[in-house]
C-alpha cells in the first residue's frame, strides 16, 4: 500500500496530540474520499479532512491564483485562500459544486488581494522577472509571454480566460463561479481571447495563423 | 447567419457549449467565409498556447505552514462550536444594523452636503451674471430649479404660501414678475423688480435661512431697521438676507446699506399686514406693527455690530467694508 507521508518540519507549533493525529498516514483509499465526505469532515474542523480537502484541490487553486495574481505573490495568497476555505466551508450550501465555490472563493480572495495592491500602485505580472530557474527554450518564452499577456488582461477576463482554457470548466460552471449570467460567459470570452492575442502580439509573439 | 451574429458566438462554439442546429449554422457560414474561418483559427492557437503551459510547483511545505496557521487560530481560540456560531450570527446582525444606521447617515449627510455644494455653486453662478445681465443670471436659475413665472393671484397656490410680494419697492422699483423655484432646500420664491433707469432688484422668500447661497464671499452681520441682518457683499452691489415674520427674505442687488435697510422696513411693513391680513381672515386678532417704516432713517448713519467680533461705521451712500 503505497502513503503519502508528511515530511514537512512544523514551525512554531508545539506538539500535541492532535499534531501526532495529523502525522499520521494518508491512505490512496482516503485520498478518494468523496468531495460531499471531506467537505463535511471540513465542517467538523477535522484536520485529516482539511488535509484531504488541500490535497485534492491545492494544484488546481494554485494554477489559478498564479495566473491571477503572479508567481511571486501566488504561495501567500494560496495559503489565505485555505484558511479562508476552511473558515468559511460552514457556508457551502452543497446546493453548488464544491470546486465552483473554492474557485469563487479563491477569485475573490485574488480580486481583493488587487484592489488592495492597486492602490500601492501594483502592476503585475506583466513586469514579473523571468524565472531563472526556468530554461529558456521556444516552450518557455512562449510561456513567460502568456504570463506576461495575461497580466496586461482586466481581472475579470484573464478569470474568465483562465477558468476555461486552464481550468477547463464548462460555461454553467464559470457562470456559477463568477456568478454571472451564462449567457453572457461567450461574449465575455470572446472579449477576453481577443484582447489576450492582441497583447501577445504586441509582446512579439509571432502567431502562425 | 451573418458574420456579426457568427462572431458573438464564436467562443461558444469553438468550445462546443452550442445547440447541434446552433453549431450547424455555424460551421456553414464558416465553411464560406475566411475572415471568420481565421478567427476561429486565432482562437484555436491560442487555446493551444495555453495548453502548453507547464503548471507551477506548488511550494514545498506549504500544507505544514497552513497546518500552523490553522493550529495557530486554535490555540488564539477561533471557536467553532454552535454557541460561538450562534453569537457571531448576533454580533453578525448587530453590526448590521450599525453599518447600515452609519450607511443611511452618511449616505444623508453626503446628499446634503451635496445638495449644499450645487446650491452654492449655482448661486455662484447666479450672483455672478446677476451684475452684468440679470436676464442671463435669471436664465441660471429658471433651467436648474425648474422656475415658473406665476400670475400674482396665483402666486399663493403655487408657493403653498402668500409671498411677500408688493406691486412697488421704495425707489421707484416696479414689480416685473413672480416666479417659483422648486429649490432642493424649500420651495422659494423670487420677485423681480426693476427701476426707471433699468436697475434689477431680486427679493426671494424662503422658509429657511440660506445664508449658504453666498458661499465664502464678504458676509457681515448688521442691525437693519432693528433686524438681524446678513450683509454680503458683491461685486459693486449688495445682497441682503433677514428674518421677516416665520419667513425668511433674501434681497439680491441693492445699492447700499440705506437701501436695504429702508427695504427691510418696508417689506417687515408689509409681511406684518400680510400675517394681519390672514389672521384677520383666520378669525384671529392682527398682530399689531413692531415699527414702522419711516423711522428707519433715523438709523442710517449708525454702528452696525459685526458678528459682536468688531465695529463698523456705514456712511450714507457707501457700501460697508468688511474690516475687522
Amino acid at each position: 500500500m503505497r502513503v503519502i507521508k508528511l515530511q514537512e518540519p512544523r514551525r512554531n507549533v508545539p506538539p500535541s496530540a492532535s499534531n501526532l493525529m495529523e502525522a499520521q498516514l494518508i491512505t490512496p483509499e482516503r485520498l478518494s474520499d468523496p468531495m460531499e465526505d471531506i467537505v463535511a469532515g471540513c465542517k467538523r474542523r477535522d484536520r485529516q479532512a482539511q488535509r484531504l480537502l488541500y490535497e485534492r484541490c491545492h494544484e488546481r487553486l494554485f494554477r489559478l491564483i498564479e495566473h491571477m495574481v503572479g508567481r511571486q505573490e501566488a504561495p501567500d495568497l494560496l495559503q489565505q485562500v485555505f484558511l479562508q476555505t476552511f473558515l468559511k466551508i460552514g457556508q457551502f450550501s452543497g446546493h453548488a459544486r464544491f470546486e465552483t465555490w473554492v474557485y469563487r472563493l479563491a477569485i475573490n480572495e485574488c480580486l481583493q488581494f488587487r484592489r488592495r495592491r492597486s492602490r500601492a500602485h501594483y502592476d503585475m505580472p506583466a513586469d514579473e522577472p523571468i524565472d531563472p530557474s526556468r530554461d529558456h527554450t521556444e516552450r518557455t518564452q512562449q510561456q513567460e509571454l502568456m504570463d506576461r499577456a495575461l497580466g496586461l488582461l482586466a481581472p475579470d477576463l484573464r478569470a474568465i480566460f483562465v477558468l476555461r482554457e486552464v481550468e477547463g470548466l464548462s460555461y454553467r460552471e464559470i457562470a456559477e463561479t463568477l456568478q454571472t449570467k451564462e449567457g453572457t460567459v461567450g461574449s465575455r470570452l470572446n472579449q477576453a481571447r481577443t484582447r489576450l492575442r492582441k497583447h501577445l502580439v504586441e509582446l512579439g509573439w509571432k502567431p502562425e495563423s | 447567419m451573418n458574420c456579426e451574429s457568427v462572431r458573438e458566438f464564436m467562443s461558444a462554439y469553438f468550445d462546443q457549449e452550442l445547440t447541434p442546429d446552433q453549431e450547424a449554422a455555424m460551421r456553414e457560414h464558416l465553411e464560406d467565409c475566411p475572415d471568420c474561418a481565421q478567427q476561429l483559427a486565432e482562437f484555436a492557437e491560442l487555446s493551444s498556447l495555453a495548453a502548453e503551459m507547464r503548471p507551477p510547483q506548488v511550494p514545498a511545505g506549504m500544507w505544514s505552514s497552513i497546518n500552523a496557521s490553522l493550529n495557530a487560530q486554535k490555540h488564539e481560540g477561533v471557536p467553532t462550536d454552535l454557541p460561538w456560531r450562534r453569537l457571531s450570527r448576533i454580533a453578525l446582525a448587530a453590526t448590521l444594523l450599525v453599518a447600515a444606521s452609519t450607511a443611511l447617515i452618511v449616505y444623508w449627510n453626503r446628499q446634503h452636503a451635496d445638495e449644499h455644494h450645487e446650491m452654492v455653486e449655482v448661486f455662484g453662478q447666479y450672483l455672478d451674471r446677476f451684475q452684468q445681465r440679470p436676464e442671463d443670471a435669471q436664465e441660471v436659475l429658471l433651467a436648474r430649479y425648474q422656475g415658473r413665472l406665476v400670475a400674482p393671484q396665483h402666486a399663493a397656490d403655487e408657493a403653498k404660501f402668500n409671498p411677500n410680494a408688493p406691486d412697488q419697492l421704495p425707489q421707484g422699483f416696479v414689480r416685473e414678475g413672480i416666479y417659483v423655484l422648486k429649490m432642493p432646500c424649500c420651495t422659494c420664491t423670487q420677485t423681480i423688480y426693476r427701476d426707471s433707469h433699468g436697475n434689477v432688484l431680486a427679493l426671494f422668500e424662503h422658509t429657511e435661512q440660506q445664508r449658504s447661497w453666498f458661499g465664502d464671499r464678504p458676509t457681515i452681520t448688521a442691525q437693519c431697521h432693528g433686524k438681524s441682518t446678513c450683509l454680503v457683499q458683491l461685486r459693486d452691489e449688495l445682497a441682503a438676507c433677514w428674518k421677516s415674520g416665520t419667513r425668511h427674505l433674501t434681497i439680491v442687488g441693492a445699492r447700499g446699506v440705506e437701501q436695504v435697510s429702508e427695504l427691510v422696513a418696508f417689506l417687515d411693513v408689509q409681511q406684518q399686514s400680510l400675517q394681519g391680513a390672514r389672521g384677520a381672515r383666520d378669525g384671529l386678532s392682527a398682530i399689531p406693527p413692531r415699527s414702522a417704516a419711516k423711522g428707519d432713517r433715523s438709523r442710517r448713519r449708525t454702528q452696525m455690530d459685526c458678528g459682536g467680533r468688531c465695529t463698523i461705521h456705514v456712511r450714507t451712500g457707501s457700501t460697508p467694508q468688511a474690516v475687522c
